[in-house]
């Protein structure tokens, strides 16, 4: 039988353990993933004990402390620490999320445990590299294709085509679903995992786009789109409520439609 | 500990032990069986670990729980004696079993 072993830099160890100053009140433990690539031969989970009334509700708040007070070297992205830049999104309590939405008093471990987006590359601690993510993307060709002129002032959409749209704009491309996806974590290369395709159907649902069927000729892939099982951890983590399986399943249906033209037909 | 036979589409057989407890998914991908892709790791949340039971081990094996039932709506080709590997747990009683695997999973 074949012996798997894990790759370098995969294994992690114990780090370091600040200790909250005696007599602090209302001490939580946090578990943080520590990992630089250029300098560490392993990553480690380092423990800081810190007490909640020292910052705000929020584990960004907790990081920030962290940060700040004990160790400025600890590294993670964020910026508007109010769920709309998708910077944060991190591994809390083994579920992908945002560290400025989730509050620690949700977490129901007394030692909450931060790791970074599972199944990426680590740059340096929770900071983690989404250049694939951010390619796939870019390969929906996320933006307007209209074959109208254009229009002297905005393009008209009637609110019912508009209402179309809920559910799908509001995606802030943090990669909490995709990189919560095993299908993405095998395939990644080659499925473009749930929220390229939730922003691929964010287009294709748009009244005022025309290129609906060149944007379903180029997901006609055994992997792009298709693998995709319904697996629905996209839509349990999503931390802004949407639903990629759903977007995905609706472009699936569109395939089949008899309305579909194939512009490669030839 | 149970010896399993998978069976893939264009015939080829693979014998191996597969220890109690595993699943019949687990057996497959831990002794490199290939024609299973189990991506959802055995949550029976993808409906990618589709077998075909040998009739012969059809009350052995049992019957689908209703979750399994509506995952293997999203399979393809399924026949009554579809099941998911990974709901199939392995004991002595299942030494010798024998699963068709399809063509391709879904």
């Amino acid at each position: 039988m074949v012996q798997l072993t894990l790759p370098k830099g995969s294994k992690p160890s114990r780090g370091k353990v600040p200790k909250a100053p005696a007599g602090a009140k209302n001490v939580k433990t946090y578990k943080v993933y520590r990992y630089d690539p250029e300098v560490d031969a392993d990553p480690r989970w380092d423990t800081f004990e810190i007490s909640a009334d020292d910052h705000g509700p929020m584990l960004l708040d907790a990081l920030i402390h962290i940060k700040n007070e004990i160790d400025p070297t600890l590294t993670f992205r964020r910026s508007c620490r109010e769920g709309i830049c998708g910077s944060c999104s991190m591994n809390i309590d083994g579920r992908n999320t945002l560290a400025c939405t989730k509050g620690w008093e949700e977490c129901s471990s007394s030692t909450i445990s931060i790791a970074p987006l599972p199944h990426q590359s680590v740059v340096k601690d929770l900071v983690t590299d989404l250049t694939l993510f951010y390619a796939q993307y870019d390969s929906i060709q996320p933006y307007l294709q209209s074959d109208e002129p254009d229009p002297e002032k905005e393009r008209i959409q009637l609110p019912e085509d508009r209402a179309k749209l809920d559910g799908l704009y509001e995606c802030i491309l943090c990669a909490c679903c995709s990189t919560s996806c095993p299908s993405y974590w095998w395939n990644q290369t080659e499925y473009l995992g749930p929220a390229a395709l939730l922003q691929s159907y964010r287009w294709i649902a748009d009244s005022r786009d025309d290129a609906t069927d060149k944007r379903l000729d180029d997901l006609e892939d055994p992997f792009k789109l298709y693998r995709c099982h319904t697996i629905m951890n996209c839509a349990q983590v999503c931390p802004k409520g949407l639903n990629p399986a759903e977007a995905i399943a609706k472009t699936k249906k569109l395939m089949v439609a008899p309305s579909r033209k194939k512009t490669e037909a030839a | 500990m149970a010896k399993i036979t998978y069976i893939e589409h264009d015939g080829r057989e693979h014998t191996v032990e597969v220890k109690n407890g595993l699943s019949v998914m687990e057996g497959a991908i831990r002794n490199n069986v290939p024609g299973i892709d189990a991506d959802c790791g055995g949550a029976c949340a993808c409906a990618t670990c589709h077998v075909y039971v040998d009739e012969a081990f059809a009350a052995e094996t049992g019957r689908a729980s209703a979750m399994e039932e509506s995952m293997l709506d999203f399979a393809e080709n399924v026949q009554p004696n579809s099941r998911l590997s990974c709901q199939i747990r392995v004991s002595d009683d299942l030494d010798g079993l024998i699963v068709h695997l399809p063509e391709n999973q879904h």
